[in-house]
């Protein structure tokens, strides 16, 4: 499993408040019970803290499962890694 | 590539669900990595989890109310979010609440309507969040600044109306914030005359705001803008906003959630009285017994001035009321020459109501120095650069609020300034002369130890107790006072700012002030009575007396001038309300032993509401109550009663 995966998924397990190893790739997000559009919000927050980056809120309300968010934010990492991420 | 680590917070998180899992178990320092973690994101999580976990699991120290706090959240915009940070700083400063979120972008209403939600909710304290939709219009336009400026004036103070009206009403707490301007409507103007007109517009609705908050009745202000200047990152999130509303970050709803729930210690009177501080390296640099009296740091130059700038900082504190101590290992005899003597001292010794300066325990030093100015432990902040010292005072009495100033000096000020730890509502008369009454109370205990018989220590005290209807002087003190009392609290209630005013103005009510004087000066304003004055019978609502003069026939005196002006007033009746709590042990035994009979308790008809005990007496068959030792002066200027 990614690194990028399993960080996520105990950002997930946090705003939807359940351990991360009940969590996988193929989670569906809007199956979560705790799931919402805080929780959206909340999770938006704790990504674009945690790596850096910033998603466009279109594309990340379209993503279903755990697995399609983790892959974005591996493409924006490797499209501008960083410098002070950690 | 590899991920960041995760933060520090999922730690935190850990140990917030290991609480919660285990119903019995207790993590005392847990409210402390709280208070002290800046993650609004993890803090929010650490809130939700926490519902429903009582602040002694965070804290270890024993609960004080037996009931928690009822916080109402009532916003213009979408602030879900502040409710569990609310919650977990509120739970790390050791207060429990219920908090209420009203629906959102329905302020007024919720204000105004007698059967709102809010309303039947009946909080003590209501937070009114506002965001610049609720007072500027979505259509403004720029070239229109007047026009814009009236209807803001218009929305502001509709507002601050309901908000007063709220607070007369239901005796609820408000707390206002003035309102930060959004990054896109400053953005939208172009020309720097105009900018300057706006801001100069947006600053008009901001003081209307602060005005509120420094004069109206039962309404205070939190100044948010300001307290943006500490936050890092935007006030709003663009998409957050669009999407949902949310009209503050995380960091910024975290601010808030801190400002208001020192609001609520204010208005629990939960703000620390007593600060105690060390003075090598943290009220001066260098260590006194080795660099002497003239090479300790202080003045003008780094790292000298952090410790002249604290000792101005703290002096600031006692001028609003802060009892400060000296507690150091050091040589008696130095430590006062420099007090008294050294030219870049600011603090002096009549600053201090105690200095206390040798090679003993300091946090028996504590311990000893609560129970000479007779005040609870959870009164005391410590302050300490060794890190030894403040583990020790932490572990041995949990309830003192321990500051380390361990470090760089250029932080000791900020860190003994936390905006929660003092917190009070607002000042009175008593606060600027705090030091010098409990300079006298410490020298009555000496006093006290040098008179055998208690009763000849009394007759020598030559106490006076002077009673007399509230006015605009004593009433501020006498709702701080009904807050703050534990101990002789006859119902452990309070009536709040709202109610009380009105029950002072009354023709059917009254607000008793008792002062209490002796040869060793004038303790002020130290008591205060709630009273419903029937034509047949008169009944005592509360009854409070500051701790500090209890055990001295005071309470006594209070029921005889009670009695008398009753009686005057041809009733025949005096009722007492008692309702224990867990601190006010010591007011129990008044009524029983002054001759009044019980009537009912909770359980009886006669009880009103929970745990009530009702208390009644004949005027006729009440004996004199005044102890021999006490002249009771009657203060009637403002004819009332």
């Amino acid at each position: 499993m990614s690194d990028v995966l399993s960080t996520l998924r105990t950002l997930v397990g946090r705003v939807t408040q359940r351990p991360a190893d009940r969590l996988e790739s193929e989670s569906r997000l809007a199956g979560l019970v705790g799931w919402g559009s805080l929780a959206a919000m909340h999770l938006l927050a704790a990504v674009e803290q945690t790596y850096r980056v910033q998603l466009d809120l279109r594309s990340y309300m379209r993503f279903e499962t755990v697995g399609e968010l983790a892959a974005e934010i591996s493409n924006l990492l490797a499209a501008a890694p960083p410098e002070d991420a950690g | 590539m590899s991920g960041p680590a995760l933060s520090p917070g999922d730690g935190l998180l850990e140990r917030v669900r290991a609480l919660r899992a285990a119903p019995d178990a207790i993590d005392g320092g847990l409210g402390r990595a709280l208070g002290s973690s800046d993650d609004a994101l993890i803090l929010y999580e650490a809130g939700r989890l926490l519902e429903g976990v009582t602040a002694t699991r965070l804290t270890g120290i024993p609960g004080k109310r037996s009931s928690p706090l009822r916080v109402a959240v009532a916003a213009t915009f979408t602030a879900d979010g502040v409710v569990p940070l609310l919650r977990a700083t509120l739970l790390s400063g050791g207060i429990d609440a219920d908090i209420h979120l009203c629906p959102y972008d329905r302020l007024i209403v919720e204000l105004t309507d007698p059967r709102s939600g809010l309303a039947e909710f009946r909080p003590e304290v209501t937070l009114c969040l506002q965001d610049s939709s609720a007072l500027l219009p979505r259509e403004w336009d720029p070239s229109d600044l007047e026009g814009t400026r009236a209807v803001l004036r218009e929305l502001t103070e509709a507002v601050i109306s309901a908000v007063a009206a709220y607070a007369e009403r239901t005796g609820s707490a408000v707390l206002l914030n003035t309102v930060p301007l959004p990054r896109a409507d400053r953005g939208g103007i172009v020309s720097f005359r105009s900018a300057a007109t706006l801001g100069r517009i947006w600053r008009e609705t901001n003081i209307a705001l602060l005005e509120a908050g420094e004069s109206r009745d039962g309404v205070y202000t939190a100044d948010l803008e300001t307290l943006l200047a500490d936050v890092s990152g935007p006030l709003r999130d663009e998409r957050s906003y669009r999407f949902g509303r949310m009209a503050w970050t995380p960091r910024v709803e975290l601010a808030y959630a801190r400002e208001a729930a020192a609001f609520c210690r204010a208005v629990t009177g939960r703000g620390r009285k007593v600060l105690v501080l060390d003075l090598d390296n943290t009220l001066w640099g260098g260590v006194l017994g080795d660099d002497g009296p003239a090479g300790i740091e202080l003045g003008t130059v780094y790292p000298g001035d952090c410790y002249t700038d604290l000792q101005r900082r703290v002096l600031a504190l006692r001028r609003q009321g802060v009892l400060l101590a000296v507690c150091s290992k050091n040589d008696r005899t130095l430590v006062e020459t420099v007090l008294s003597q050294h030219p870049d001292m600011v603090l002096r010794p009549d600053d201090f109501v105690a200095v206390i300066a040798d090679w003993e325990r300091k946090d028996l030093h504590v311990a000893s120095l609560a129970e000479e100015l007779n005040l609870g432990l959870d009164a005391f902040v410590f302050a300490d650069d060794s890190p030894f010292e403040c583990g020790m005072v932490q572990d041995s009495l949990p309830q003192v609020d321990v500051v380390r100033l361990d470090g760089d000096p250029a932080w000791h000020s900020l860190k003994v300034l936390d905006r929660a730890r003092f917190a009070q509502l607002g000042s009175t008369a008593t606060d600027s002369e705090r030091t010098s009454l409990y300079r006298g109370r410490r020298e009555r205990s000496r006093f006290n130890a040098a008179h055998t018989s208690t009763e000849d220590y009394l007759r020598a005290l030559g106490i006076r107790v002077t009673v007399g209807p509230a006015n605009d002087y004593t009433l501020p003190r006498l709702i701080q006072l009904e807050l703050r009392t534990n101990q002789f609290n006859m119902t452990g209630r309070a009536h709040g700012e709202a109610r009380t005013r009105q029950f002072a103005a009354s023709a059917d009510h009254a607000v008793l002030a008792v002062e209490v004087s002796d040869r060793f000066g004038a303790e002020g304003v130290v008591g205060g009575v709630w009273l419903d004055r029937g034509e047949r019978g008169w009944v005592i609502r509360n009854f409070v007396l500051s701790c500090r003069v209890l055990s001295r026939g005071v309470e006594q005196a209070v029921l005889q001038y009670i009695a008398d002006r009753a009686r005057q007033a041809a009733a025949v009746l005096l009722e007492a309300h008692f309702r224990p709590t867990e601190r006010n042990a010591p007011a129990a035994a008044l009524y029983p032993a002054t001759g009044f009979v019980r009537l009912g308790d909770a359980s009886g008809d006669w009880s009103e509401d929970g745990g009530l005990t009702r208390y009644a007496a004949r005027l006729d068959d009440l004996p004199v109550l005044t102890p021999d030792w006490i002249t009771l002066a009657a203060k009637e200027a403002t004819e009332h009663v």
